[in-house]
């Protein structure tokens, strides 16, 4: 494993949420990470844990608590700048097809019309989607909506891609058709990728390093280095043997 | 929301009303506004103070209140009935669906007159009247509810064999509720507009009356003293509705969210 | 066994050859149901007058109101007002007020909900606004404007632009914030936000508002007519009430009815081409 200079910095982050009721809700406490440009990480943790509110952290959409988050050194300001987001509702714009929810933030960029075509075609492909680019989100399938998200959050090229439970709408073969798709975007393209997921061998199928969360409040339990080779071998022993003991920190 | 934002917005609220009654006042005193038109707040509140004490206003308010009462309360048996009817039996939706749906774009200030030929100037036609402009917003609902109950908790329930008569009361009303709620406060604030409309066009007491009388005497102050006082007991009504849907009938429920104007 | 059960789900396999048969033939022919519902309805109706069982005064058959339309269309009432008259009238001053109404109600809708100070501010008054009868507020409109036009296209203004105003503001305001959050993710610019993302998720809302406003202006204008005006199906409906003419009351109100039904109809379609998009949020309706 090459060294890694550290890309995002997570330093003793809580999160406090105060529920509609007036009560506080205590989502993380003291959780302290840190990711390495690059690097691959895959976050595990049971439901209501705080993956998602880590995440969102991250994003810049939440602000800690306490404690802080850093990206390349620098406190975050804010969403964006190079940032992608899968999210786990997906949050695709219902009067966009897909094809222009693909290309939104390319427009944004001010990407000419015809750059934004090529590249919506490209992704389209790339998230098997033809046929489909044309059709309203509520005209899709739940795991096809999942594919505009992933592919529209790809669009952007951006440089850490925080992605909440991407393929968990996916029947088996999608989803490892698009895991294989995505360690090839990462590996070709490099980037830094945070991935939540609650199927533990999805995470060493894909990740450098497992974190598991604990519950209540949601912590850090337990970090898990995956060195196998890839493209990984589910039936390996080791990869087996890792599942296990990754699924044994979880319960 | 915390209490001190909350208590910032009741601020901002308060001094935006205060702001506006000042302007007005400011604007009627200059001579802006014609006074005999458009009294100003001052004269108002002096108006409203007088009918307070000789309670004017208050046996008008009652009996347009108590004639909504009662419209409303029969709509609203007969309609959940038959909305919960329509529901569960199919022959009894094949043969009143098609009545309402041919009913309901009638406005129900249409049925005024109507609502006269068939029951006279008295109380019965605008019980009558209230009772219809209730009625189909809440059937139109309470169908809507029950038919767009969650198939699977229909299917969980029937895994339970509950018997069809449990699954009415425990499981159907239940989930319909959300929406009768919905239409119980639209029929509400529609009953309400409607019986001031009645009282105006014919009626001897009550708020409506109250107005076409001022207006006919041109007392316009009067006039707009109605139209607060109508208003006021609106919104406090709705208030009231709200409150009762979310102690009774929502209890489980979240809580009445914002959506839906 | 019932017919279509669409209401309670039925499991599928007991069923058996006879049901589909059923089903389909139903499913194919629906519009028959309400036809022969109507059909029975009309004829015992007419049954009953004819054997003396309905007062023709308080209930006129069919029969005399199929006659009555004719005439209404022919000869005219009151004062040889033809029905078409009534109809442009009343429908000339609806979507002028309602036009008005939508035209204020939008832009200021849209800034009170995007300007969250503005929102504060203008609570009460909204709410105080959307409560008010409107055909209270005639009278003062009478004082100002007279007793014509003007006064009645201002009534529906008044009435509409409450609607309008609300549910553009709520459209505004609640914008799922997962879309916003998406926005922002990618770096979008607050104009942008606003004229890409937030405008386009209002408009399900809006259209809410505008078909809820068009039941309004239809209403409040058939009430505002009946107040000393010969003019319009309001005034039709009305004035034969006094004259004793219970059946011209009833065509009026049927003629009322379907106006209203093919105006709602009208803005369904309108939404569906607008906004095919939120066509899953609006099954429901
Ligand atoms: N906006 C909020 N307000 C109040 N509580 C919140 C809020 N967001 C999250 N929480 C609470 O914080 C905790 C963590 O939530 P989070 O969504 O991060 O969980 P998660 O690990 O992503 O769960 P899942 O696997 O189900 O997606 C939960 O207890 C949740 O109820
Ligand atoms: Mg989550």
């Amino acid at each position: 494993m090459d060294v890694r200079t550290d890309k995002i910095s997570i330093d003793a982050v809580s999160k406090q949420f105060i529920a509609a009721s007036g009560h506080k809700v205590e989502a993380l406490r003291d959780v302290s990470l840190s990711i390495g440009e690059n690097e691959f990480v895959c976050v595990v943790g049971r439901s209501g844990c705080g993956k998602s509110t880590l995440l969102n952290m991250v994003a810049g959409f939440l602000k800690p608590s306490s404690g802080s988050i850093l990206v390349d050194g620098k406190q975050i300001e804010g969403p964006g700048k190079g940032k992608g987001v899968v999210f786990q509702n997906l949050a695709l714009f219902p009067w966009l097809t897909a094809r222009k929810n693909i290309e939104f933030g390319c427009k944004q960029k001010g990407m000419s019309e015809s750059e934004r075509n090529q590249l919506s075609t490209e992704l389209i492909d790339l998230v098997h989607l033809n046929g489909f680019e044309d059709k309203y989100p509520f005209e899709l399938s739940g795991g096809m909506q999942q594919r505009v998200a992933i592919a529209r959050a790809l669009a952007i090229d951006p440089i850490i891609l925080l992605m909440d439970e991407p393929f968990g709408a996916l029947d088996e073969q999608t989803r490892m058709v698009m895991q294989t798709e995505l360690l090839q975007i990462w590996s070709s393209r490099k980037k830094t990728v945070v991935f939540i997921t609650h199927s533990v061998s999805e995470s060493i199928v894909l990740a450098d390093r497992i974190i598991v969360l604990g519950t209540n409040p949601g912590h850090l339990k337990r970090e898990f280095k995956v060195t196998l080779e890839r493209p990984r071998d589910r039936l390996s022993v080791d990869f087996v043997k890792l599942e296990a003991e990754v699924q044994d920190a979880l319960d | 929301m915390n209490d001190t934002s909350k208590s910032r917005d009741y601020l901002i609220s308060i001094s935006a009303v205060i702001l506006f009654l000042v302007v007005w006042q400011l604007a009627a005193t200059a001579g802006v506004i014609n006074r005999n038109i458009l009294a100003s707040p001052f004269d108002l509140a002096i108006l409203g103070a007088q009918q307070v004490v000789d309670g004017t206003i208050f046996r008008h308010t009652l009996v347009s209140l108590s004639r909504v009462i009662s419209g409303f309360t029969i709509g609203a048996v007969l309609a959940i009935i038959l909305g919960l009817a329509m529901g569960n039996s199919e022959r009894f939706r094949i043969i009143i669906n098609p009545i309402v749906e041919v009913l309901r774009p009638i406005p129900p200030l249409a049925w005024i007159p109507l609502a006269i030929i068939w029951f006279g100037i008295g109380e019965t036609s605008k019980i009558f009247l209230i009772a219809l402009t209730s009625f189909f917003p809440i059937v139109v609902n309470t169908f809507k509810g029950v038919t767009g109950l969650d198939r699977t908790l229909l299917r969980a329930a029937r895994s339970f064999d509950v018997t069809p008569r449990k699954m009415l009361w425990q499981v159907a009303l239940p989930a319909a509720m959300p929406d009768i709620s919905t239409g119980l406060r639209v029929g509400w604030s529609l009953a309400l507009a409607v019986l001031v409309a009645a009282e105006m066009i014919a009626a001897k007491s009550g708020l409506g009356f109250l107005i076409t009388e001022a207006m006919n005497l041109g007392r316009f102050d009067m006039v707009v003293f109605g139209i607060v006082v109508i208003g006021i007991v609106s919104v406090a009504t709705d208030a009231l509705l709200r409150a009762f849907i979310g102690r009774y009938l929502l209890f489980w429920h979240r809580g009445l969210d914002s959506a839906g104007g | 066994m019932p017919l279509t059960n669409q209401n309670i789900e039925e499991p599928v396999s007991e069923s058996g050859a006879a049901d589909v048969v059923s089903k389909s033939f139903l499913n194919t022919h629906q519009w028959l149901q309400p036809v022969i519902v109507f059909a029975i309805l009309l004829g015992v109706w007419e049954i009953l007058s004819r054997v003396g069982m309905l007062d023709p005064f308080f209930m006129p058959p069919p029969s005399t109101l199929a006659q009555t339309l004719v005439e209404l269309i022919t000869e005219g009432f009151p004062e040889n007002i033809l029905l078409h008259t009534h109809i442009l009238v009343t429908l000339k001053r609806s979507i002028i007020g309602y036009l008005i109404a939508v035209a204020l109600a939008i832009p200021i809708g849209i800034l009170i909900g995007y300007f969250q100070v503005l929102d504060i501010a203008t609570q009460p008054f909204v709410t105080f606004g959307r409560s008010t009868a409107p055909i209270s507020i005639l009278p003062l409109f009478i004082a100002v404007f007279d007793i014509g036009e003007v006064s009645k296209i201002a009534l529906i203004t008044f009435a509409c632009f409450w609607a309008t105003v609300t549910n553009t503001i709520a459209g505004v305001k609640f914008v799922d914030p997962i879309l916003l959050r998406a926005a922002q993710s990618m770096d979008t610019s607050r104009i942008r936000t606003f004229v890409e993302v937030i405008l386009p998720a209002a408009t399900p809302r809006i259209f809410a508002g505008l078909k809820v406003s068009l039941a309004i202006a239809f209403m409040v204008i058939v009430a505002a007519e009946m107040i000393a005006t010969v003019f319009g199906l309001g005034a039709l409906i009305n004035e034969a009430r006094t004259w004793f003419r219970t059946d011209i009351t009833m065509v009026g109100m049927f003629v009322i009815g379907v106006i209203g039904y093919v105006a709602s109809i009208g803005l369904d379609r309108l939404e569906h081409r607008l906004i095919p998009w939120s066509q899953a949020s609006r099954s429901s309706e």
